[in-house]
């Protein structure tokens, strides 16, 4: 069953609420949502794993084929900040 | 026989909680678990935002994802919560609408990917007790934590199992380390994590202290979650409410910690003695057994 079946009453997301826009602008340039800073790849070597995971983290073609799927959607679009645009939107609904 | 599985990890784990991880591969061995990495593997991505903000960008990530996973024959391990649910779901997806499968393929062909559902996606716990078996995990304990008082913070994603068995399956575990859980009467609220998402103190106010409250007044040696996102929440509630004077002094455990301190290995070789909130009273109770 479709989200749509699912919750027929669900407004459609047209801009994205600004809690929304970090985690999705990380996901589209890390390929994860938080940062691995300094010290947390030190913790990890001091505990015998890589200082980089596996992951996007580390692998930077994981990051642009996120980033071609990505920009196949809608949200590729939503994801940039435009304040007029968004005004727009927020006055037309 | 070591069982395989293709590791996922997500985002919060390795990135902001490594003593997970780090607990996660020592356990590995003596479970015989075999984990073999997915190279690559990105955000899931987390349900409560992009599944939201955009259905395709979900099922496409997710489904390349799941596409690694196949790559490798193995089924896999997810050690998050909110990764399994969209894991989980997107395969269901997937599977159950052929034309969807496609569709979604005709997007991960050019990347050299594609699923075609061959492989199932299993919480870690549904992995401790239905393939590992509790009988072997019993077999392996060596620390006794029989008088460890701890919260259990079970988070959403589990009550969406089928038959809410997956909430059984974290108290069987935990019954099995001998660890003693203390009803302390918020363990079906949510942390607060999506509510943090439309408002953060609202979230801070009527859901994680709310429940920091609770489990301070059960006087609970610890938390212990199988979701990184409510470790993550919980974590910080405490961190941000000190400003404010609140202090709490909760240590937050992985359940996977837990496990790998009852198969005797030292807090510090998994990093116990590296969290944000303190965990020295903890150690050092752990030290006298958890007497």
């Amino acid at each position: 069953m479709s989200d749509e079946q699912l919750y027929p009453w669900r407004k459609k997301v047209k801009t994205l609420p600004p809690t929304f826009k970090n985690p999705i602008a990380n996901i589209i340039h890390l390929g994860h949502i938080p940062k691995l800073v300094t010290t947390r790849e030190k913790i990890r070597e001091t505990l015998g794993i890589n200082r980089k995971p596996p992951t996007a983290y580390g692998i930077e073609s994981a990051k642009v084929e996120v980033q071609e799927l990505i920009k196949r959607t809608e949200l590729y679009d939503k994801a940039t900040w435009n304040p007029t645009k968004e005004q727009t939107e927020r006055e037309s609904d | 026989m070591s069982k395989s599985y293709a590791l996922f990890l997500g985002c919060y784990i390795p990135a902001l909680q490594p003593f997970a991880e780090a607990s996660l591969r020592q356990i590995a061995p003596r479970l015989n678990m075999k984990l073999i990495d997915m190279k690559g593997a990105t955000c899931c991505p987390v349900p409560e935002i992009v599944r939201l903000a955009d259905h395709n960008a979900w099922l496409y990530v997710s489904a390349r994802n799941l596409a690694l996973a196949e790559s490798l024959g193995k089924d896999i391990m997810v050690v998050c919560n909110g990764c399994w649910e969209t894991l989980y779901d997107s395969r269901e997806a997937l599977i159950n609408n052929p034309p969807l499968m496609a569709e979604v393929n005709s997007k991960l062909l050019p990347l050299g990917k594609e699923f075609e559902g061959k492989i199932k996606v299993k919480h870690f716990l549904e992995v401790i007790v239905e393939d590992i078996g509790l009988k072997s995990l019993k077999t392996e304990l060596k620390q006794p934590l029989s008088k460890l008082k701890v919260a259990v913070q079970y988070g959403c994603k589990l009550y969406k199992s089928l038959d809410e068995k997956f909430v059984s399956y974290f108290d069987d575990i935990i019954q099995t380390l001998g660890v003693k859980t203390v009803k302390y009467g918020a363990e079906k609220l949510c942390c607060g994590f999506p509510l943090s998402l439309y408002s953060l103190d609202k979230a801070m106010e009527e859901r994680s202290k709310y429940k920091l409250d609770k489990m301070q007044t059960a006087k609970v040696d610890c938390m212990v979650t199988t979701c990184p996102g409510c470790y993550d929440v919980l974590e910080k509630a405490q961190l941000l409410l000190r400003r404010q004077g609140i202090r709490y002094e909760i240590p937050m455990l992985n359940l996977i910690e837990l496990i790998a301190i009852s198969l005797g290995f030292q807090p510090q070789e998994i990093g116990l003695d590296q969290h944000r909130i303190k965990t020295d009273a903890l150690i050092t109770k752990i030290g006298r057994g958890g007497n």
